[in-house]
């Protein structure tokens, strides 16, 4: 069934310039004169070396019973969306909060200003324009209000929320940036004045050089650093159980030992004294395991991998197992009050077996521990063949979960999973993109190419590597060059999209070298050969950092993965964010997630974010991330979309008032949208049919709807008057202005606007 | 358009609409349905009159109950140890009203048994038919034959208990002059169930309510065929069976099984469930999954005191008008899926199938 709509919304004019209502110059006494500024515990500086010498004011609380704050009178939209932008020094030091309040009687709390995680120097020697919307509740039939800048919530409105709000940190008296300029303006975009001073443009640094005291060779450094790491797994303490802190490692150092134990070139190969303590580490965990009335879920604290690790562990050495027959001698399990006395092998198929059977009850809806939890259960039944029990899923039975997880199969998880899928209209774990459905973008948590890579290891599935060639693509879209601390080039996830954790700017990110050995494919090449090229390795001292998420199989796979890529020939692919890449556009239609690359322009945007009603309904808040080699801008804005009616709705309450979210038409067979647990609903509840935005010189349009479902639909996105001229980024074609541009199912289009 | 040929069109669609009653394992019923299958397999089974349906004893020691005096296994036996305070006994209920003349017991040891045989004419009521001495020899069976033939529901072999012997049983019994050992179901089929419920019995007119019963279940019903749709080790999702049926427009269908059930756990526990799902229509209807609605059972004994060896099952898809719209067939699917929640494969073949009807109401009983 195929609908056409006209999407008559945002016929607004075009516009180049954001209007201006409010401009305040913080540290001119002129401006802060017209606006009414008025400061407690924000005085002003001015430093030559920071903000291009310009003044400003910083917000730093006395003590941490006090709040700093700068109050002025805004002008406002009495009918529009009115929009405040900050504008903010990118070498900046220090990122304490910043809330905006209702500067009257009621001391609304308008919601955090910045709730990024950003390390010091996100974006050296340029500005930051930092713009949200103001919520319409409190401008609407005004036109003026006052409001105020702050470094702790209202105090009437504590746990008042705004879009995206992340509770401040536990030191609120920690110094604000420093403000330099606030804008009021009725338009996402937001164009600075040309007398505003701007950093010089970005120039991508030079890579790592080569340090003085280094090995002859990369491969060198990695065995060095994988010798390393051998010596310290063969010292450590794994015969031993324990649930806290400690056991994730435990398990990770017991896991490597199999691979020691493999590796010709370890020095430890087939060294007997290791499937030793494999044997008596696992025997402890399994003797713990029944001694604790045999519940699985307790031994491990719930854990997402931990009997995974083991099966693991065991896995890799069975054959010293069976060979020494080790799987046919008693042990007795002391059960509480009734000792158990059975063979090894029957004692392990039990463990792996009650493990597999309680971990698989939960296997999670987000992706990350969806594909780890699928791991897991798939190495123990690895391990259940292995022991040649009869309870053991077949290989192909086994790969499902994996499957699952991996967006290869749809998820059933959850109950919305389920009856999504009853209902022809399947929920995947991975997006037909290959974004992970978790955060709605690959930073953090989405940067899951690596235990996909892992996976196509220990599966050897090629539909397994097919996804993750799928995935790393995609996620090699947020990449963007991008100076290191030491101003050095490197490549920069993108973390402003982020539903969970935003962060600007994003971590340094290929994740090519381990990516390209298994997968075999251009683009991990390229990201591979890029991290090689940009010296990165030359950082890697003799002994790895062994933080949290260190596992010593990793340095040591990792030296066979940099010998099979390190001779190949360059790669002939081009990262779309690449300085000599042509213009481009990629979107995930799923998700509501875009990005283009148009000239010097790079820009990341989400329709759909963390906003209040997260994912049960339609939301009020967009997210840019537009970046020019000048200037940076973090945007929050309001996206146009269009839905048919459901007659559904959600009312949210605000500080400000009560807001309805209206919920997107059910699929087949539905009465309701499942509404919680919060954390287990299907998003697709909140993602309109059609979004539209108009920011700047750009027309995004965007249709969500998948062919071959119950939401199929084709829109037409109609132009902003004025535009004389229209360029499609994604072909370099010109597009008639005067026709609106049609969008099929699953479509995105990207416009250059010109008038 | 002329008379003659509306009416020749019209006969073409009655002729060409297949029958709401599909007859799995029927040829020409398939044919007519266009069914299509993957990993499913044709069953069928007639049961012999002297069918035993369930079995009790006296006393047992729990590995080896009385079930094993009817498993067609001469190395296990029903078992008794000890001094009881009664003679030993051993029953069984058949399916039906037998004539028997004659029966065949394999003692378990070498010394004799006095025993006696009662017939149950009704269902209240022993008779004392016979009485003997055992040729005390565990090598073979013996052939025990009535003085008249006898009509009974059940048969009790009763003996007295020798002090000297701390182990006494029988290792099989055999009714008639039926085959041996195929001719019970615990033999005829490997995966037959054995269910232990209890139930009130009656012991010289003194009623007993919970005695521990072993109810012989069987898989497929006595007569008719039917498919199964099988586990597959190669995939998660068991066999397939496609097939179109009439349905009524624009209004709610209801998509009935009739299977014989013999197992006492829900098809979603047990990892054999199916679901039914659309392969035609438009994005709304095509790929729609339905778990059963309900599932009922039919329970052929009025009297509730005959155990039953199986039941007809009726389970039965709802498919909602909406999704019906203007088809007058539809093209469908049966799946084995496992269970409900579908986190775990198919484990074990599914109840065999033997009709699907479309209807306007569930089916059954």
């Amino acid at each position: 069934m195929r609908f056409i709509f006209v999407l008559i919304l945002g016929l607004a004019p075009f516009i180049g310039r954001a209007e201006i209502l409010t401009s305040v110059t913080l540290g001119d006494g002129s401006s802060e004169f017209t606006s009414a500024v008025k400061s407690t515990q924000a005085a002003i500086i001015t430093s030559a070396d920071t903000a291009l010498g310009e003044p400003g004011r910083r917000l730093v609380p006395a003590t941490p019973d006090d709040t700093a704050s700068i109050t002025f009178t805004a002008k406002v939209s009495p009918t529009e969306q009115t929009y405040i932008t900050l504008r903010v020094w990118g070498g900046e030091t220090t990122w304490g909060p910043v809330h905006l309040v209702l500067a009257d009687a009621s001391n609304l709390n308008l919601g955090s200003l910045w709730w990024h995680i950003t390390t010091e120097s996100p974006f050296p020697g340029r500005f930051i324009y930092r713009t949200l919307p103001i919520p319409i509740e409190v401008t609407l039939g005004k036109s003026t209000i006052d409001l105020r800048l702050q470094t702790t919530p209202s105090s009437e409105n504590p746990g008042s929320v705004l879009l995206g709000y992340v509770p401040p940190p536990k030191s609120p008296n920690r110094p604000s940036f420093a403000l330099y300029n606030v804008y009021t303006h009725t338009s996402p975009w937001f164009l600075p004045p040309h007398s505003e001073q701007q950093g010089a443009p970005f120039a991508w640094g030079e890579p790592v050089a080569k340090p003085v005291i280094y090995p002859e060779t990369i491969e060198q450094r990695l065995v060095q650093r994988a010798l390393a790491d051998i010596g310290f797994t063969l010292n450590a303490n794994v015969e031993r159980s324990q649930s806290g802190p400690g056991h994730r490692r435990d398990l990770t150092l017991l896991a490597a030992c199999g691979l020691i134990y493999n590796t010709p070139w370890s020095g430890h190969y087939q060294d007997a004294t290791i499937p030793v303590r494999v044997r008596n580490a696992i025997d402890i965990n399994v003797q713990r395991q029944a001694s604790q009335g045999g519940d699985p879920g307790i031994l491990f604290q719930q854990g997402w991998e931990s009997h995974g690790q083991i099966a693991l562990a065991y896995s890799r050495l069975h054959d010293v197992f069976a060979a020494k027959r080790w799987l046919n001698e008693n042990i007795t399990l002391n059960y509480p009050g009734r000792p158990v006395t059975l063979t090894r092998r029957q004692a392990y198929a039990n463990f792996f077996h009650d493990a597999f059977e309680w971990r698989r009850t939960d296997r999670g809806n987000d992706t990350a521990r969806s594909l780890r939890i699928a791991r897991s259960l798939y190495r123990m039944q690895q391990a259940l063949r292995l022991l040649g029990d009869p309870r053991a899923l077949t290989e192909p039975q086994s790969l499902r979960y994996v499957h699952e997880a991996a967006g290869l199969a749809p998820l059933r998880t959850r109950e919305f999973g389920i009856a999504a899928a009853d209902a022809n209209f399947p929920a995947y774990s991975v997006t037909g993109a290959g974004l992970p459905r978790e955060s709605g973008n690959a930073d953090t948590n989405g940067e899951f190419t690596r235990i996909l890579v892992r996976l196509v290891e220990e599966t050897g599935d090629p539909l397994v590597k097919t996804q993750a060639q799928k995935a790393l693509g995609a996620c090699s879209v947020f990449r963007i060059p991008a100076n290191s601390p030491e101003g050095n080039r490197v490549l920069c996830g993108v973390g402003t999209l982020s539903w969970n954790a935003p962060a600007y700017p994003s971590a340094i990110t290929y994740n090519g070298i381990e990516e390209a050995a298994v997968l075999e494919d251009p683009v991990s090449l390229r990201l591979a050969q890029l991290e090689i090229e940009h010296g990165r390795p030359y950082l890697l001292g003799p002994t790895p950092a062994r933080d949290a998420n260190w596992d010593p199989s990793d340095t040591l796979r990792l030296v066979d993965y940099y010998r099979k890529i390190k001779d190949l020939p360059p790669s002939p692919h081009r990262l779309p964010m690449e300085p000599d890449s042509p213009d481009s556009v990629w979107a995930d239609e799923e998700l509501g997630v875009f990005a283009f690359h148009h000239g010097d322009t790079r820009v990341y945007g989400s329709f759909f974010n963390n906003d209040l009603a997260a994912g049960r309904a339609i939301g009020d808040l967009g997210v840019i991330e537009f970046i020019r080699p000048d200037m940076d801008r973090l945007v929050d804005f309001r996206p146009e979309s269009s839905t048919p009616r459901s007659g559904l709705s959600l009312k949210l309450k605000q500080p400000y008032g009560e807001r309805t979210y209206t919920q997107t038409p059910l699929p087949p067979g539905y009465t309701a949208w499942q509404e919680s647990p919060p954390d287990a609903v299907d998003p697709r509840a909140g993602l309109a049919y059609f979004y539209r935005l108009h920011y700047g010189d750009y027309l995004v349009g965007m249709n969500t709807t998948q062919p071959g479902t119950y939401r199929e639909s084709t829109y037409m996105l109609a132009f902003p008057e004025g535009v004389t001229a229209a360029t499609d980024i994604a072909t370099g074609q010109p597009v008639n202005p005067k026709k609106p541009v049609r969008l099929g199912p699953g479509e995105t289009r990207v416009l250059h606007l010109q008038r | 358009m002329r008379l003659p040929f509306l009416f020749a069109v019209l006969s073409l669609t009655l002729a060409a609409a297949p029958s709401p009653v599909l007859t799995l394992g029927n040829l020409a019923s398939e044919s007519a349905h266009e069914v299509s299958v993957e990993n499913t397999e044709v069953v069928s089974g007639k049961h012999p009159a002297l069918w035993i349906t369930s079995v009790r004893a006296s006393a047992y020691v729990d590995s080896s109950t009385p079930a094993a005096a009817l498993d067609g296994d001469i190395t296990t036996s029903w078992n008794v140890t000890g001094k009881p305070a009664a003679p030993n006994w051993i029953e069984l209920d058949l399916n039906r009203a037998a004539d028997l003349t004659q029966l065949t017991v394999h003692w378990l040891g070498n010394l004799p048994y006095r025993y006696k045989i009662y017939e149950q004419p009704s269902v209240d009521l022993h008779k004392l038919v016979h009485e003997g001495m055992s040729r005390g020899q565990d090598a073979e069976p013996e052939v025990i034959t009535l003085p008249s033939a006898i009509r009974t529901l059940a048969l009790r072999i009763e003996f007295a208990t020798a002090t000297g012997n701390p182990t006494q049983g029988i290792r099989e019994v055999r009714l008639g002059d039926l085959p041996f050992p195929d001719a019970y179901p615990p033999a005829a089929y490997k995966d037959v169930p054995v269910e232990v419920v209890t139930r009130p019995i009656y012991i010289e007119s003194e009623r007993l309510l919970n005695w521990p019963s072993f109810n012989f279940k069987i898989p497929v019903a006595d007569g008719g065929i039917a498919r199964r749709i099988l586990p597959r080790a190669d995939a998660f999702e068991g066999g397939r069976l496609d097939f179109t049926l009439p349905v009524t427009p624009k209004q709610t269908n209801w998509i009935t099984l009739k299977v014989w059930e013999s197992q006492p756990q829900s098809m979603t526990r047990r990892g054999n469930l199916v679901v039914l799902q659309t392969l035609e229509g438009d994005a709304t209807e095509i790929n729609r999954t339905f778990r059963p609605k309900l599932v009922t059972e039919e329970q052929p004994a009025a009297s509730g005191l005959q155990l039953q060896p199986g039941r007809w099952s009726y389970v039965h898809f709802e498919l909602p008008s909406d999704l019906i719209g203007k088809h007058k067939t539809f093209r469908l699917r049966l799946l084995g899926v496992g269970n409900l929640r579908r986190d775990y494969p198919m484990r074990a073949p599914s109840p065999p199938i033997y009709t699907i009807t479309s209807a306007l109401a569930p089916v059954g009983e």
